[in-house]
């Protein structure tokens, strides 16, 4: 698998990504269920920015397209290069699908491929909120800010069995929100810790 | 917004089980709303219809993916289409300049986003806006609503990129959260 595009996720969804980029991190994301996660979130976000769009109904020529799209046909009213465009994908798509049949394996409930690669903990006390997101093994950690104290540095603190490990330091934005992500020895953690300059913290559990 | 006649997980299932009838039943429910994002970038109505036919023919191709069955068809429609629409520009722009002409000319005029937030339409997304703290508010319209890239908002606000992507981000959690059941 390749490297987590975590710097991408925004960008892709806003659509600041050339189509290069756009197609790393979509294969990427559609295989790896922590980015799956991050990515649905914004794309969530920017749909919710497209209720502002309305509506606008659609061409019955266009509506027609979709019977040929399922049968991998090409779409109709395209100049020669779309038209090319669209049996490389027919093409493409016929390739994936015989790949698909050939490996054809029960669809498993993605909740429990979710889970199944990491757990989220929301953390308790304040200023602010945060969510952690831990690797199920351990390996990595994605923490998530809110209202937290303006440009205060959080030391990220782990409870390793009883060991108590500090994974790093962040600091928050001007308007209390924070973003960070660290990759890490794997194993059990039992506790995650944000601990402010001023003595603020957010716990879990 | 027609009613869904089927729960939106069930839409996903029927999809990741290859059934045609469900990219039809997507394409009824949410072809109208994907086409009114393309057109909104493009103002063209040809090619707006074409955006929205390239994000349905890459959803019957991505169906199997994780990044549908978590996010649902709408907002993965949603955002694939807006992406599409965005590409024929760029790819324009890039034809324009080869051929010398001067691609602002030919690119659809932005409208600013105050007037177009003053759409009816748009009261639960400019009452979730407004939540938004300035800076992350200021980062979100610049990106979806004027188009601008994260680069550009960089520079023209003099703050480091890492800092507008998570803005970004943080922005793109918030409304995600506010307007989630609208979504399906």
């Amino acid at each position: 698998m390749t490297q987590h595009p975590y710097d991408d996720i925004e960008t892709f969804a806003l659509g600041d990504l050339d189509e290069l980029g756009a197609r790393r991190v979509f294969e990427h994301a559609d295989a790896c269920a922590s980015c799956a996660v991050l990515l649905s979130q914004a794309l969530a976000g920017v749909a919710a920015l497209s209720l502002a769009e309305g509506e606008r109904p659609i061409s019955s020529s266009t509506s027609k397209f979709l019977a040929g799209a399922h049968s991998t046909r090409a779409r109709t009213r395209y100049g020669p290069v779309a038209w090319l465009t669209g049996a490389a994908a027919a093409l493409i798509a016929l390739l994936v699908w015989n790949v698909n049949l050939r490996t054809a394996q029960p669809v498993v409930p993605v909740e429990a491929l979710v889970h199944s690669h990491f757990l989220h903990h929301e953390l308790s006390g304040g200023p602010g909120s945060a969510k952690v997101l831990l690797a199920s093994d351990g390996s990595w950690i994605y923490v998530v800010g809110d209202g937290l104290a303006s440009r205060a540095r959080y030391a990220v603190v782990e409870n390793r069995g009883g060991r108590v490990v500090t994974v790093g330091s962040f600091d928050a934005l001007p308007d209390g929100g924070a973003t960070a992500f660290w990759r890490q020895t794997s194993g059990p953690i039992d506790g995650v810790k944000l601990v402010g300059a001023n003595g603020e913290s957010l716990h879990w559990p | 917004m027609t009613a869904a006649s089927d729960a939106p997980s069930d839409l996903v299932r029927r999809l990741t089980e290859g059934d045609p009838a469900a990219l039809e039943e997507a394409f009824r429910l949410y072809g109208a709303r994907c086409n009114a994002v393309a057109y909104r970038v493009l103002r063209d109505a040809a090619r707006a219809e074409d955006a929205v036919q390239e994000a349905f023919f890459t959803l019957w191709r991505r169906r199997s993916g994780l990044v549908v069955r978590t996010a649902g068809v709408a907002p993965w429609l949603i955002v694939v289409t807006r992406n599409a629409a965005l590409e024929t520009l760029r790819r324009e722009a890039r034809r324009a300049a080869r051929e010398g002409r001067l691609s602002n000319e030919d690119a659809p005029g932005l409208d600013p986003s105050a007037a177009y937030l003053a759409e009816e339409s748009a009261t639960q997304v400019r009452e979730a806006l407004k939540e938004l703290p300035a800076e992350q508010r200021q980062v979100v319209e610049a990106a979806y609503f004027k188009r601008q890239t994260l680069g550009q908002i960089s520079a023209e606000t003099s703050t480091p990129l890492g800092t507008v992507k998570s803005r970004a981000r943080l922005a793109l959690a918030r409304l995600a959260r506010t307007l989630e059941p609208e979504m399906i």
